[in-house]
Formats: structure tokens, sequence, C-alpha cells
């Protein structure tokens, strides 16, 4: 059983916290004074009428802030919405706490699970509406529900948090705010899945406005999507509702209601050069004081085509907050140099990935010797130790980090020394030794042959826009060279190397980064530690059997990785939070057994700089896309002095 | 007179054909399509991608269909309804996409072409007729300058000047405060003030070369014999300089008038990306590197069409200036 209610009091003190309902009366709520005039003029109901009966009270994090001012933010290229995620966008029925601890109310007033964690009960906030003053009901959610996750014609998402066993889940609407969610199997990660960046989409499914792009809700869709520019009603429907991919959630999407705290006058894509999202009049928080927020008026971001256009207008002073695109270690001297010019000054994003670099072999590669060679576990470690990390990390990462290989960081409760320190030490004739007893034979060069007498050449292939990889491969090369190992880096364009390596299985090695470091984020992405989804690169078929037993690519994966993947569906099913830590720990051993992957130093912490007049943003906090940074410290209470 | 251009009109059709094809099968030919890019910044983000969806995608999409299937799809739409396709990225018609940032490009390129002419012609001619001067070997100096200077360079400087000394809002065309205001004097002020950045440096080399080339074509005709017998016959110098040597001198810069046109759409794509220029270019290069193809597609036809239509244009310019071409 979850008790959320009971955890929202638990959760961290250091950051904005959401309250249980206050005593505030609904007379003595207030709002901004752009509303008080559209108020008076009628345009508006009064704002103890926009709000819900039970607002979600929000205790700012320094200070009640005062109303005003637009929070001046900046897009990169055309290919970054999911970012919006990270500012407005982040509602879902439960959101994540500030600390990343657990998960706490948002737009759902409760939020229950049976004992076995197969029925979640969750109620909806009585009299909340969406940012057109529609109410905001279940009959939206059975919307969603009935077109989006289990419509056939449409179905352009997975949503695989509410399905077990291969199986959507069934709704039942219990009255028009409270429905339940009915699993086949236990499913005790669901509230975690619920609240990551942009999983939850039952907030952000507005029947009233999509049922006119739908054939069974409006005979004459196919008309509507002609009008529109599209092909038939599927497309037109995908298109608007944009669930298929974040992009398209956001992009012309300044007609389509929300329930988020500012809303798109001007969307991504209806202007290439600005977008403009201005305060949701229907927004259902409330600091403690009863002032509706959010406390600032606007939200503007500047589209801009390059990160060095980005850095000098955040040199000026142009920006407000940023921790992505610039946010680079060798912009920081320079940020750093202009922090009195630009008033701004630096915030601390803790790192949440498990590493560097990862080292990622294919242990399903499609040459028969080579890949028994890879999954032979001594030839991974030998590799390993043939790496001077320390080296790496004064040449590459300007001496910041400590050597360590893609784990968990040290004051996470999960933290494993043997996943974390294994074979990191630096010892180039024990490696040596190692490989002797494995591929002992070497060619006139001294490099060393494989079981058919081949030279045994490593192509790392590695996505050339990834700069810091190159630097790092620079040195790592002759690293291997030095115990026998004809290493060879290939760059290429990233849809190649996505086509190559991603989607293929003839490449030899490759390395990337991301990943998990500690708590629930490794649960929910916990790629390096046991191979669940395509991002576990070093076993494309084994994670295709996770996910797909009948996939014609997919391969039966040996005993122990078996074990490990049962486990995290028996991870899946349990709800109390010290289970899973205890199932974790045992996938994490597993890991550290299985020793997929190798990596070279956890990564040290990130910035990003936030303009002095902005109150209420905390200044440490995660940096990650689940934890979509900043947005679980609840912009909605920053405000400008 | 008349036939000639009827019948170039008339090849320019297969012509553009075989443009339109060739150039969407060279944005076809990278491997992966709009899906691997989007796929790719998707699981940048953090998410996993099912591979079933892939799947489901490719078919929304009509990625399965083979190249000539797409091909013929996209053609038709244009021949029958002049529509161009959606872009996959922006989620919009093409055509507005394009249309919306013509306005800019042509701003900007048709300042920048006349900065070019009216700085590179007394350069040019100045620096042929008093060759191995002083003002000769400084206007040299700096020309080689603005030839060898990447733009982009160049504009990264200017751009740090502006922001360093001048304290101007940099990138764009518009201070932030101005962006959403109407047009109005003070807007108008601000854009100018934006506006002297991408122009010398879209210029810069455009300029160095022209006035390297005039000179050099111009040094070559000064010495013929019909210069000396007009200068005998007593012509005034600024006539006989302006009326026959420079004239043939232009030349060259008439046959590449049919280089202009395209140039003006798509040539300082870097720059306009430095300079965070709401041009053309920019849009055309993101439409590249997300292979959203019908994007790319439209964009690189349309800069196919142009190319043909300048060269239309130079060859009727030459005719005119040159009486010496003939028609055949």
């Amino acid at each position: 059983m979850i008790k959320l209610k009971r955890r929202t009091f638990l959760a961290g003190s250091s950051a904005a916290l959401i309250l249980p309902a206050l005593p505030v009366a609904a007379a003595t709520y207030k709002e901004a004074d752009i509303l008080k005039d559209k108020v008076s003029s009628g345009a508006l109901p009064s704002v103890g009428d926009r709000l819900p009966e039970t607002p979600l009270v929000v205790k700012p994090f320094e200070s009640i802030g005062k109303y005003g001012g637009d929070w001046r933010m900046a897009l990169v290229g055309g290919g970054s919405l999911s970012m919006l995620f990270r500012y407005q966008a982040y509602e879902p029925l439960l959101r994540y706490t500030p600390d990343w601890s657990g998960v706490t109310l948002n737009v759902a007033e409760a939020f229950e699970a049976n004992a076995d964690a197969t029925v979640y009960t969750i109620r909806l906030r009585k009299g909340m509406r969406w940012s057109d003053g529609h109410p905001y009901t279940t009959a939206d959610v059975k919307f969603w529900y009935d077109t989006v996750l289990t419509d056939k014609r449409v179905a352009v998402t997975s949503q695989g948090h509410w399905k077990t066993a291969g199986k959507p889940a069934k709704l039942e609407v219990v009255d028009e705010q409270t429905f339940k969610v009915i699993f086949e199997a236990p499913n005790g990660m669901f509230p975690l899945q619920v609240a990551w960046a942009n999983n939850d989409h039952t907030t952000r499914c507005p029947k009233h406005y999509l049922e006119q792009f739908h054939i069974d809700y409006n005979p004459k869709a196919d008309e509507l999507a002609k009008q529109h520019g599209f092909e038939s009603w599927i497309a037109a429907f995908q298109s608007v509702s944009g669930f298929q991919n974040d992009n398209a959630f956001f992009l012309n999407s300044s007609k389509k209601p929300c329930l988020n705290a500012w809303m798109f006058t001007i969307a991504p894509g209806e202007n290439t050069e600005r977008a403009v999202a201005e305060r949701n009049p229907y927004y259902w928080k409330v600091d403690t004081e009863g002032n509706q927020l959010p406390y600032m008026d606007r939200i503007v971001y500047q589209m801009v085509a390059d990160p060095q256009v980005l850095l000098l207008k955040a040199m000026q002073g142009e920006i407000d907050y940023m921790d992505q695109y610039i946010a680079t270690p060798n912009n920081k001297s320079v940020l750093y140099d202009a922090r009195q010019q630009g008033d701004y000054d630096f915030c601390t994003l803790t790192s949440t990935e498990a590493n560097v670099m990862n080292f990622i072999f294919n242990l399903n590669h499609n040459d028969e010797t080579k890949r028994t060679l890879f999954r032979n576990r001594n030839f991974r470690a030998a590799l390993s130790m043939a790496l001077d990390r320390q080296a790496l990390i004064d040449a590459v990462l300007v001496g910041q980090g400590a050597p360590a290989q893609p784990s968990i960081k040290e004051n996470d409760p999960l933290y494993s020394e043997q996943l974390a320190k294994q074979f990191t030490e630096y010892d180039v004739e024990k490696a040596n030794a190692m490989l002797d007893e494995i591929i002992p034979k070497r060619d006139d060069q001294n490099f060393r042959l494989d079981e058919k007498g081949r030279r045994l050449t490593i192509i790392f292939e590695i996505d050339q826009a990834r700069a810091i990889f190159l630097d790092l491969f620079q040195l790592v090369i002759p690293m291997f060279q030095a115990v026998g190992i004809d290493a060879q880096m290939r760059t290429m364009d990233r849809s190649l190397w996505e086509t190559r390596v991603r989607q293929g299985r003839d490449f030899d090695a490759t390395a990337h980064q991301f990943g998990a470091n500690g708590g629930i984020a490794a649960m929910l992405d916990p790629r390096y530690y046991v191979p669940t989804d395509s991002n576990a690169m070093y076993a494309p078929a084994w994670q295709l059997w996770y996910l797909d037993r009948n996939n014609a690519s997919a391969e039966e994966p040996p005993p122990e990785t078996k074990r490990q993947l049962e486990l995290y569906d028996k991870l899946k099913a349990t709800s109390d939070p010290a289970g899973q830590q205890a199932i974790m720990k045992q996938i994490l051993q597993g890991a550290a057994d299985n020793f997929y992957v190798f990596g070279i130093s956890q990564p040290p912490d990130g910035y990003g700089i936030v303009k002095n007049n902005m109150k209420n943003i905390t200044r440490t906090m995660p940096s990650s896309f689940g934890w979509p940074t900043p947005a679980p410290t609840m912009p909605e209470q920053f405000y400008k002095v | 007179m008349l036939g000639y251009i009827f019948k170039r009109v008339l090849y320019m059709i297969p012509t553009l054909f075989g443009m339109s094809l060739i150039s969407f099968l060279i944005i076809q030919l990278p491997p992966g399509d709009y899906l691997t890019s989007m796929i790719a910044t998707m699981s940048d983000s953090g998410q996993a991608v099912d591979p079933a969806e892939i799947e489901r995608l490719k078919e929304i999409y009509g990625f399965d269909d083979p190249f000539y299937i797409q091909y013929l799809k996209w053609i038709w739409g244009i021949l029958s309804r002049g529509d161009f396709g959606r872009s996959f990225e922006w989620n919009q018609p093409v055509a507005d996409l394009i249309w919306a940032r013509m306005g800019s490009t042509l701003v900007i390129s048709l300042l920048s072409l006349l900065f070019v002419w009216v700085v590179a012609l007394p350069i040019g001619i100045y620096s042929a007729v008093r060759r191995h001067t002083v003002g000769d070997h400084i206007f040299t100096f700096f020309g080689f300058i603005g030839l060898a200077v990447p733009n982009f360079i160049l504009a990264l400087i200017l751009m740090y000047v502006a922001y360093k000394y001048l304290g101007q809002s940099v990138g764009g065309l518009n201070s932030p405060e101005f962006a959403e205001a109407p047009w109005s004097l003070a807007k108008v002020g601000d854009f100018l003030a934006h506006l002297w950045i991408p122009i010398i440096i879209i210029g810069a080399s455009g300029t160095a070369a022209l006035i390297r080339i005039l000179r050099a074509n111009l040094t070559d005709e000064l010495h013929k014999p019909y210069v000396i017998t007009a200068r005998a016959k007593g012509l005034p110098e600024y006539k006989v300089i302006l009326k026959y040597p420079v004239r043939i001198a232009l030349n060259p810069f008439v046959s590449a008038i049919g280089w202009v046109l395209p140039h003006l759409v798509s040539g300082v794509t870097i720059t306009a990306i430095v300079l965070n220029l709401p041009t053309a270019g920019p849009l055309l290069f993101r439409a590249l590197v997300s292979q959203d193809m019908y994007l790319a597609g439209s964009f690189i036809l349309l800069l196919s069409a142009l190319t043909l239509v300048g060269m239309l244009l130079s060859d009727l310019l030459l005719a005119l200036l040159d009486p010496r071409i003939r028609f055949n």
C-alpha cells in the first residue's frame, strides 16, 4: 500500500513543498492583476470559481512571491521540444519530490494502491479545469484510454507502465473524479513511472478539444482533417494529440488546452523564431497565502540556431535560467567571467548518469569468434585494467572525477563497491597475463590473434558529435594497443551510428553515456545493469527477447542474465520502497558479476546559470530528463524581483 | 530573340525534373531517415524506444514505401495541387515554412548584394587603374583578408565586438524587447542596428572576390590596342575606362548572376546559423540534418529552379551587354 499522503510530509524540507490542503477559504484566494482586469470585464469567472475545490497548496521554497515578469528562456535548434517538460509542461498525476526520493501528489488528489499493487484508485480534483475553462474529469482519462492507449487504428504509443504481462490495464471509471486502473499482474512501479518526465498522458488529453479529430466522436473528422491538410482523420488525430513523440506534442499546440501553469499563445512551429507561453488563468495551484500560481506572467523562448549565440545571450543577461546546451565544462570559465555583466550566478546540478563514458562490447555480435571472445568476462576485465583512468581524467576531464565503473554513486543506499570499483586498477601486466590465457598468439607486429588466427581488431564506432568521447579515445587506443589489441576508432554521423549500432549487430564495440547512478532513476533506467530496453546496446538481442519473445531477432539470454531480468519483473511488481530496494540490490549484484560494460569515471556535477533576480529556485538539484530539471522544484513558484 | 527565350524555357522543364529526382535521391541516400534522427533525439533525452513502435511510425510516415513511390507521391502533390508536402520536424506545410522565411532572406541578401557591388566596383576599378600604388596595396591587403577569413569566424568576432563594446543584443534581427512589438520607428532603428553585422559579413568575401576579379579583368583590357586608340583620339579618361574596358570586364559578373539567385537563398547558411538570422539557410540546414526529406527536397528543388532562372537571366544580360555574343 502506498501512502502518498504521508510521504508529502516527509519529502525533503530543503525545497518547495506540496502541502496537504491548508485551511484557505475560497474567499481569500488572490490572483494576478492581469486576471483581475479580465474578471472585472467579465471575460473570466472569479478566481474562486476557476480553482478546484481543493487546489494544490505549494509552500514556496524561500518566500511568497509577487506576480509579474517574463521568464526568458531559449531553445536551440528545431529538434529539442522535449525540453519543454523541464520548464512548463510537467504536470503528471504524481510528480517526483524535489530531492527525487519519491513521488508526491500533483494532479491527483489521492492515489492509492491495493495490497498487491494490481488495482490503483486515483481521485482527481473536483472543479479542476483545462486552460480554456472546460472541466477536467475522468471523461478525459477515459477518452485517452479509448483513443490513444487501446485504439489500434491510432495506437502510436506503447506506454509500458500501463501494461503488465503485455496487456494494457483495465480502466474503470467510478465517478467524475475517481477512476481505477486494474492490472492483470502486480505493477508496483506504476506510481514511479507515472511521475517520469513525459510518461503520463492522462493529464494531457483534453477530450472536448481532441474529439473533433476522431471519427468515433465526429463522423466528419475526415473532412476536418483534409481542411487541415492531412490525408485522413488518423493522421490529423495523431498530429494534433501529439502523443507519438514530444516534438509533435508541442508543435503548433497553442489551441490545445492544457493543465500547465503557462499555456502557449505562440507555440513552437507557429513561429520559427520565438515561442511564448502565458499564464493559465485556470491553474489549480495556490501558495500558502492563497495566491493563485504561477507568479510569473509568461515564459518567452527565443529559438536559437547555434549554442554559441545562446552563450553570448546568456553572458549579456538575456537568459533567466539555463542548464542545457551551454552549460558544458568548456564554457564554465567564460560564463564565470561574465557573471557580473550578465547578472547571474551558478546553480549546481548533481549528476545522475552512470559514467562519463561506457565501453560497450557487442555481446550479440554476428561474428561468432568475436561474440564468444567479447562474452568472456575476463576479456572485458583485462581491457578494463589496461586503462589508466587517472590519466584520462586529468587530461580530458580537467581533473574532475574519480576512477569508477558505471555504477551507483557512493552515498546512495544502493551503492555497491564491487560494481563501482572492480577492475578499475591500472595494471598492464595483469591485463596482459589475463589476455594471454584467452588469446595468447600474436602476430609479427605484436598484436594478438583471435581463435581463427585473424588479428584481433576491435573497431569502436562512435557518434562524431560526442566530442568528449573522441578526446578520450585518442588516449584510450594506445592503452589498448599496449596489451596487444588492435583497437581503432571509427567516427560517423549520428544517423549512421543509429543504424549500425542501435539497430545493427555487426559492430564490434561502441561507447555511450547516460544511464543512472542512483535510487529511483536506476530502477527506472537500469540500462547498464540489466538489458531491459534498446539503450542496452551491449546486448541488442537479449533486450529484444525481454521486450518481445517472439521477435525474429531476439535471442534467449544466458541464465545469469535471465535471472536478472526475472528480478526486474519482480521489481516492477513490488510496490513498497524497501522491497524495491532489496530487489534492485540483487539486480546490481548481478550486474557486478556479469560485468557487461566498463567505464572511466563517475561524472562530475554539472551546473546551470540563474539570473540573480530570480527567486525560489533551488540551488542544488539533480540533473536528469526523467526528473525533468528543474520542473520538480516547481517553476510556477519562481518569481522575479 | 523571343524564340531563343522560348527554347531555353522549354529546355528547363526536363532539367528541373532531373534535378528534382536527383535531389530527392540524394536526400534518401544517407543511412536512416527522419525517424532515425528523431529516435536519436529521443534517446538522448533518456527515453527508450520500443522497436515495435518504430515499425509503426515507419508505416505512418510512409517510409515503408520504396523510393520511387515516395518520389512520385511528392512530385504529384506539387504538380496537381502545389503541395510540397509536410515537414515532419515542424509539422507544417513545407510551402508555409519556406515563405515565412523568404522576406527576411530577400532583404538581407539583396542588401548585402548591393553592399558588395557598391563597395567592390569602384575599388576594383581603382585598383586596376592605379595598379601597385599604396591605395591598391591597401585594398588588396584587405581583399585577401576578406577572402581568407571564413565568414562565420568573422561573424563570431563581430558579434563579440558588438556584445563587448556596443552592449548590443547579439543574434537575430531584433532585440528581445522589440521582437513582439509592431513596426515603429524605434523598431526600424533597432532593426538597422542589427543589420550591419550580417551585411558586412555576408558581403565581405563577395566583395573581396569581386575586387580581385574586376582588377584582373580590367588589367588585361587596359593594355589592349583599342584603349590606346581611344586615348590617342582624345577621349576623356573616365570615358575611356568606363565605356569600353569596364564593360568587358563586367562579363564575368553577369555570367555569375546565375549563381547569385540560389546563393541569395542558401549561400550563407553557416553565417546565418551563427548570427541566428531568421533566413532560409538555417532551415535548410536543419532539414538536411534531421532528414526532413520533403522540406529539404523542396528547398533543393527551389534552389535548382532559381539557378536555372538565374542562368537564363545572365545569358540574356550578357547578350545585351556584349554584342559579340550570338544566339545559337
